[in-house]
C-alpha cells in the first residue's frame, strides 16, 4: 500500500473530505502499518493544537512591535533624539516628542525623511512620512509639510489639536487617522519658488478641518491646486489623483529615454544607407560582437531583475536571545531584508530589447534563453558578479559547466516540449557541476536565477488543483488541438494521470529556489510524457500538441 | 449616510482581528496599519456605491486579504520571518507557547494557497464556509487546500508533535 498517498488521505479526513468507505480502508492501513499509525498521531496532535490556538485579537502597543521588528530603528531613534532633536528641534518642540528612523536636517528646524520607516511622534499623534518628505517644524503641535507624504494617526482615540500646515491651506486635527500630500505641480525650481501645488487631505476615522472651514469626516478628502478653488472628493478619489501625477511622470521619462535610443538607432541606420552600406543591426554579428552584446544583456538583465537580494552585514536574527535583551531594555539589531528596489529606467529597459532581439531570444519569454548556451553562461557569470565582483574569477568554471551541459545536447526533438526540457535539464546538470566549487550562497543566486528562466510551469499549479480547474484546462487543450467531444474522455484520462503522478513527484512547499527549479523540470517531464501519449492517441493531431501544451 | 455609518461600526468591532491578519500576512504593524487603513477605504467606497454584503466580516476579510497581497507583491518582502504574534492566551507554559510560535511560523512560510486556508481557519478561527468567502474559492477547493496544507504541515512539524498529546 502506497503510504504517500494515506497519508494525503488522513489529511482528507481531517478536512472532512474522506467518504466512510475510504475511512474504512485508511484504518485498515494504519492497522497494519507503524509508520503511518505514528504520522496520524502526529497529524491528529497537530490538528488538536490548532483547534485550540489562542485568539490573538490585539497586537502589542506600536513602540514595543515597532523594537522588535525594526530593532536597528530604536537604536537610531534614540540616537536622534540626543543628537538631532535636542539642538536642532528640542527648542521648537515639547518634551513628549520623538524621531523614529533616520532624517536628514538640512537647517534648523526642518527634518527631511531619509526612509519610508521614519516618522515623527507629536502632540499624541504619529506621522509617518514617505521617503523624501519634507516637513519644517514650527511648534509643539504644529508642523509645517512643505514637500511629500504625511499619514497621520492619532496615538489614543480621540486626539485631536494637532496642527499640520501646508503651502495652501492649513489641516487641523480633530480625529485620528488621515493622509496628508503636498506634490509640487512642477520639479523645477522655479516652479516650486512660484508656489504652484497641489495638496490632499484623505481622512479614514475621525474628522479633520482644513483651511478653517472645509470639514471632512471619515471616507472623505478634499484637493486643493493653486490657483483653483478646493474641491470635495471622495478619500479614495484623491490616492488616486495624486499617485497618478507621480506615475504619469515617471512613465513619461522612462517613453523619452526609450524614445531617444531608437532615435539614434534610426539615425545610424540611416546614414548607413545613405553611404550605401548595410543598417549595423541589420549585419550579421561576428563572434565578437555576439560576445560583447551578450554580455551588456545579461549585465542589464540583471541590474534591472535578477539582482540578487542582499542581506545588511552585521546583524543579528530575532531570537529568543535577543528578545530576552530586548525585554531587559537593551538596544540590538535585528536581522533585517534590504529591500534593493530597481527602478527600471527607460535606456536599460530599451538596450535590453535591443539586445535581446539582436541576440535572437525573446525578452518575453524567458525559457527562450535557455536555447541559447552564450546568454545563459553570461547571465550566470552577472548574477554571481552582482553579488560580489570578485566572482568574475569563477568565469572559467561556468562556462566550462554550461558549454559541456550543452554540448551534450542532440536534436533534433520530436516536439518543442522536448526541446524546451532537454535545454532545462543542461541548466540543471550545470548547476549541478558548479555545486561542489560555489558556496550555498553563490548556489542560491543561481537557482534563484534558474526559477526566473524556468518559470512555475501551468501543470504545476494544475496537479495541486481542483477537479473544477482540471477540467477547464483540459477544455482548453480539448478545444486547442480540435478534438471531437467524443474523444476528450481520453485526454482527459491521460491529463489526470500524467497530473496525479505529478503531483507525487513534487517536493517541498515552494519556498525554496532549488526545489521550485527541479520542480519546474519535473513538470516539464510531465508535459513531455504527455505529449508522446496525446500522439500516439491521436496522430493526426500531431502537429497542434505542441501549442496547445504550452500556448506561449 | 446610514449604511457606511454601520459599515464604520462593524469594521471598529473586527479592526483588531482585522490588523492581526493583516499583520500575519505584511509581517510588519506599519505595512498591517496600512493594509487595513486602504480596505477601509475600500469597504466604505463599495459600501457607498451600494454594494451588500452577505457576511460582512468575510467581505472585510476578503478586502484585507487582497490589499495584504497586493501590498506584499509590491514590497516583495519575505514575509514570514519578520514578526511573530506572541501567543497571548498560551502564556503560562513557555515551551506551548514556543511551540505555538514554531507552528504559526511554518504555516505562514507555507506556499500562498494552504498558507492563507490554514490561517484564516485555524489562527483567526473563521468557519470553513467563511475562508470559502474570503478566498472567493468554493468550500470544497478549500477543503483541499487545508487537507494538503494539514499534510505538508505535519512533514514538516511531526517530531515537534511527540510528547504532545492533547
Amino acid at each position: 500500500m502506497d503510504c504517500d498517498r494515506i497519508r494525503d488521505d488522513l489529511g482528507r479526513r481531517e478536512a472532512g473530505l474522506l467518504d466512510p468507505g475510504a475511512i474504512q480502508d485508511l484504518e485498515r492501513h494504519l492497522e497494519g502499518c507503524d509508520a503511518c499509525r505514528v504520522y496520524s498521531k502526529r497529524m491528529r496532535t497537530l490538528v488538536g493544537l490548532l483547534e485550540e490556538f489562542p485568539e490573538v485579537r490585539t497586537l502589542p502597543r506600536p513602540s514595543a512591535l515597532r523594537r522588535l521588528s525594526h530593532g536597528r530603528v530604536a537604536v537610531v531613534a534614540a540616537a536622534l533624539l540626543m543628537a538631532l532633536a535636542v539642538p536642532l528641534v528640542g527648542p521648537l518642540i515639547g518634551p513628549r516628542v520623538a524621531l523614529e528612523g533616520g532624517f536628514d536636517v538640512p537647517s534648523r528646524g526642518v527634518l527631511v525623511a531619509q526612509d519610508s520607516r521614519s516618522s515623527l511622534v507629536a502632540h499624541e499623534h504619529r506621522m509617518r512620512f514617505r521617503k523624501g518628505t519634507r516637513v519644517r517644524v514650527v511648534a509643539a503641535d504644529e508642523v509645517f509639510l512643505e514637500e511629500g507624504r504625511l499619514d497621520v494617526s492619532g496615538l489614543r482615540d480621540g486626539a485631536s489639536g494637532l496642527k499640520i500646515g501646508t503651502p495652501l491651506g492649513r489641516v487641523a486635527v480633530v480625529g485620528t487617522r488621515f493622509v496628508v500630500e503636498v506634490t509640487p505641480v512642477n520639479r523645477t525650481q522655479a516652479a516650486v519658488a512660484a508656489g504652484s501645488f497641489v495638496v490632499g487631505v484623505m481622512v479614514s476615522s475621525g474628522v479633520v478641518t482644513y483651511a478653517d472651514y472645509h470639514r471632512l469626516e471619515a471616507g472623505q478628502g478634499i484637493v486643493d491646486e493653486t490657483g483653483k478653488a478646493p474641491r470635495r472628493v471622495a478619500a479614495a478619489d484623491v490616492e488616486r489623483r495624486l499617485r497618478s501625477a507621480a506615475d504619469r511622470e515617471r512613465e513619461m521619462e522612462t517613453r523619452i529615454a526609450a524614445l531617444g535610443v531608437e532615435k539614434e538607432r534610426l539615425r545610424s541606420g540611416l546614414a548607413a544607407l545613405q553611404r550605401g552600406e548595410v543598417p549595423a543591426s541589420k549585419a550579421p554579428l561576428t563572434p565578437d560582437e555576439r560576445r560583447v552584446r551578450t554580455r551588456r544583456l545579461a549585465q542589464a538583465m540583471v541590474k534591472t531583475m535578477y539582482q540578487p537580494r542582499a542581506v545588511e552585514k552585521g546583524s543579528i536574527p530575532l531570537d529568543e536571545e535577543t528578545l530576552k535583551r530586548l525585554a531587559k531594555g537593551e538596544t540590538v539589531q535585528v536581522e533585517q531584508e534590504l529591500q534593493t528596489r530597481v527602478d527600471v529606467d527607460g535606456k536599460a529597459m530599451a538596450e535590453v530589447l535591443e539586445l535581446a532581439s539582436d541576440l535572437g531570444v525573446n525578452f518575453f519569454d524567458p525559457a527562450s534563453f535557455c536555447a541559447k548556451a552564450d546568454v545563459v553562461e553570461e547571465l550566470l557569470v552577472a548574477v554571481l558578479e552582482a553579488r560580489a565582483a570578485s566572482a568574475s574569477t569563477l568565469r572559467p568554471a561556468v562556462e566550462n559547466a554550461v558549454r559541456s551541459a550543452y554540448a551534450a545536447l542532440s536534436g533534433p526533438w520530436d516536439s518543442k516540449a522536448e526541446e524546451r526540457l532537454a535545454q532545462a535539464r543542461a541548466v540543471q546538470s550545470a548547476f549541478a557541476q558548479l555545486e561542489n566549487s560555489l558556496s550555498a550562497a553563490q548556489m542560491t543566486d543561481l537557482y534563484e536565477t534558474g526559477r526566473n528562466v524556468l518559470p512555475a510551469h501551468d501543470l504545476l499549479i494544475l496537479s495541486h488543483a481542483d477537479a473544477k480547474y482540471r477540467s477547464e484546462w483540459v477544455d482548453r487543450v480539448a478545444t486547442a488541438m480540435e478534438l471531437d467531444p467524443a474523444e476528450r474522455p481520453v485526454l482527459e484520462a491521460a491529463a489526470n494521470e500524467m497530473l496525479g503522478k505529478l503531483a507525487k513527484t513534487v517536493v517541498g512547499s515552494g519556498t525554496n529556489a532549488k526545489e521550485i527549479f527541479q520542480n519546474g523540470i519535473r513538470a516539464r517531464e510531465a508535459e513531455v510524457e504527455l505529449a508522446r501519449q496525446l500522439a500516439a492517441r491521436f496522430p493526426a493531431k500531431k502537429s497542434k500538441i505542441d501549442d496547445a501544451l504550452d500556448p506561449r | 449616510m446610514t449604511r457606511s455609518a454601520s459599515i464604520e461600526d462593524e469594521i471598529a468591532v473586527h479592526r483588531d482581528e482585522l490588523l492581526v491578519y493583516a499583520c500575519r500576512l505584511a509581517g510588519d504593524r506599519d505595512a498591517a496599519e496600512d493594509v487595513v487603513h486602504s480596505a477601509f477605504l475600500k469597504a466604505l467606497q463599495s459600501a457607498r456605491s451600494g454594494v451588500e454584503a452577505r457576511n460582512l466580516r468575510a467581505w472585510l476579510y476578503r478586502i484585507v486579504h487582497n490589499e495584504a497581497l497586493t501590498a506584499r507583491r509590491r514590497s516583495r518582502r519575505e514575509f514570514a520571518a519578520l514578526v511573530t504574534l506572541p501567543p497571548a492566551a498560551a502564556a503560562q507554559d513557555p515551551a506551548r507557547t514556543r511551540l505555538l510560535g514554531k507552528v504559526e511560523r511554518e504555516i505562514g512560510l507555507l506556499a500562498e494557497p494552504y498558507r492563507a486556508a490554514l490561517q484564516l481557519r485555524y489562527l483567526q478561527h473563521l468557519k470553513v464556509e467563511d475562508v470559502a468567502e474570503v478566498l472567493q474559492l468554493s468550500v470544497g477547493t478549500v477543503k483541499s487546500q487545508l487537507a494538503r496544507g494539514l499534510r505538508l504541515l505535519t512533514d514538516r512539524l511531526g517530531d515537534a508533535m511527540e510528547g504532545e498529546e492533547a
